[in-house]
């Protein structure tokens, strides 16, 4: 009773209303695009705001095949997963070294990957254009993957070091008491129980990398593996417009997205906050 | 006991190394680079000439520089604001809500964090069409029709235009952030309080404001983070248009390089506005600053 008591005192201070509003403002907008992409030109017309009477998959087929949409989907998947493994786990090899041991001048190191976070990435775009054009480096996959691995390491480290620090230590004692080496400790105690910030470092790595414009536009003019937001440059604002095709190029991105993230929200928070709630 | 730290020493600095060695190559190597680069003069072929200060003597009187500087700063820092406040007063909310509910809306509001930027961007450009955007259809529908406009082309439109879209999708992070900690604050020190008779605007600011302090400070810091990486959003949404109203310093820099060829003066933006968010980042964490409370 007292804590209903309490909610009901706690509660309604900004109104449900308030919050109701603000999810209408962000769902919205993203519902609306994926219910434009099943619409035919006509449609999208004739029917702006209605639910699609007869659903057509045309769109994406267009997207996919005419926009080749597909080619830069594939271009874009290699790289981000690709990406995503090496950085999770050079991410957590140095999280567990900085956390766990006793490596000298670790706060130092965290304070650099902290520091680094903060200087805008446009910063590093053009010497490193310079070095791989240098280094005939320009339109490989390797182009995008090993930068992208490097830029997002600070990031990702920092989550991973945060979480390992609230792993108790009883656990590495007891395996290394069972005589196994580090990495043995590493691969086989602490991934396993790490899967908060591994999830969380995976999120957060896809839709960065699904999503990074800058550095592929330089390194990928005139061929190369050209990837998503390349692609659907195509569609930008500046020509006229086939919202058709265009909505179903970006359904075809958000929507995946949206599933992994519902589908790991629990272990991504988990991993989020473990070192921000402390602050 | 030594010997055993040595081992996991030696171990650490091997695991160490990839981080190392990447972080060298492709950070801490362009970024030095890069204030090189700006203290000279370099054409992208030829010699790298320096030539001191006069870049960012240059930069004092460049008009376009200094608009675009401005704009970074207005997007960034009224985003991030706006964000924090919106997060806290959501996080604040979802904490009187049942739990099935407070994780809906979490994890609604939270989405758009997890969308790729140039993603949004397009989502946007749809949203803010001119002809058929949903928010002039809607305006229009409404019967506020004259009320409907051009949201990205049109002067002192656009830049807010590209600010409200930082602000719906960073405002999950301090929302997210700040509700984690809330949930670790005990229940009896609210009862408490409840039985002394305190209202629950007073709940709020004895208690879950200076509780959640660090945590609201590290999400102002976050929020300017993500509300300083302007280019791909805006390159997207605006090319910097209308005119030069849009641009921020990322956008000028990248066309004074790969446009103009002129390396070492886009390389003296990047460092200004380096140090302009640095600056900002330790204004916000110093205006956020007090003593933390140790809950167990």
């Amino acid at each position: 009773m007292r804590c209903r008591d309490l909610r009901a005192k706690l509660g309604k201070l900004p109104p449900r209303v308030m919050i109701v509003l603000i999810i209408l403002i962000v769902i919205y907008p993203i519902f609306f695009v994926i219910q434009t992409s099943f619409k035919t030109d006509e449609e999208i017309l004739s029917n702006f705001w209605g639910l699609p009477q007869a659903p057509t998959l045309t769109n994406y087929a267009d997207a996919w095949v005419k926009a080749s949409i597909g080619t830069y989907f594939m271009n874009s998947s290699i790289v981000v997963v690709t990406s995503t493994v090496a950085i999770v786990y050079v991410a957590i090899l140095a999280a567990y070294a900085l956390a766990r041991l006793k490596v000298r001048h670790a706060n130092l190191i965290i304070g650099v990957l902290l520091f680094t976070m903060f200087l805008p990435g446009e910063m590093n775009v053009l010497p490193m254009s310079i070095m791989f054009s240098k280094a005939s480096l320009m339109r490989r996959y390797i182009t995008l993957i090993l930068p992208y691995v490097a830029w997002q390491l600070p990031l990702s480290t920092f989550i991973c070091y945060n979480y390992l620090l609230t792993l108790p230590v009883d656990l590495i004692e007891a395996a290394r008491i069972d005589g196994r080496r580090e990495i043995g400790i590493l691969n086989r105690v602490i991934i396993p129980l790490a899967s908060p910030p591994i999830a969380c470092v995976t999120i957060v790595m896809f839709c960065i990398l699904w999503g990074e414009y800058l550095w592929a536009a330089i390194t990928m003019q005139g061929g190369g593996p050209r990837t998503l937001p390349l692609g659907l440059q195509k569609f930008s604002a500046y020509q006229r417009i086939a919202w058709g095709p265009y909505t179903a190029a970006v359904a075809l991105v958000i929507v995946p997205l949206i599933a992994l993230f519902v589908a790991m929200q629990n272990k991504f928070v988990q991993g989020l906050t473990s070192g921000a709630v402390k602050g | 006991m030594r010997g055993i730290e040595s081992v996991q020493r030696r171990a650490g600095v091997v695991f160490l190394l990839p981080l190392v060695v990447l972080m060298l190559v492709f950070v801490v190597v362009p970024e030095l680079g890069t204030i090189l680069l700006s203290f000279s003069e370099w054409k992208g072929i030829g010699a790298v000439k320096g030539n001191g200060l006069k870049n960012f003597l240059q930069l004092t009187r460049d008009k376009i520089f200094l608009q675009a500087l401005l704009n970074t700063v207005r997007v960034g820092g009224v985003s991030a604001l706006v964000s924090l406040v919106v997060g806290l007063v959501v996080a604040i909310s979802l904490q009187s809500l049942g739990a099935l509910e407070s994780v809906l809306y979490r994890t609604v509001i939270f989405i758009p964090v997890i969308l790729p930027l140039t993603i949004v961007g397009l989502l946007f450009a749809f949203v803010f069409n001119l002809e058929t955007g949903i928010l002039n259809q809607l305006l229009r529908v409404l019967g506020l029709g004259s009320a409907a406009r051009a949201w990205l082309s049109e002067p002192k439109v656009a830049i807010w235009s590209i600010t409200f879209v930082e602000i719906w999708k960073n405002t999950g992070l301090p929302m997210l952030m700040i509700y984690a900690s809330l949930i670790t604050i005990p229940t009896s020190i609210y009862e408490a309080a409840h039985i002394d008779g305190a209202s629950r605007l007073q709940m709020i600011r004895r208690i879950s404001l200076p509780l959640t302090r660090p945590v609201i400070r590290m999400s102002l810091i976050y929020l300017f983070i993500l509300g300083f990486r302007t280019y791909d959003l805006i390159y997207i949404m605006t090319k910097g248009g209308p005119g030069r109203l849009t641009t921020t310093v990322p956008v000028w820099m990248v066309e004074t390089a790969y446009n103009f060829n002129n390396f070492g003066y886009a390389a003296s933006m990047g460092v200004t506005l380096a140090v302009v968010i640095l600056a900002l980042v330790g204004v916000g964490g110093f205006a956020l600053r007090g003593e933390s409370y140790e809950m167990s």
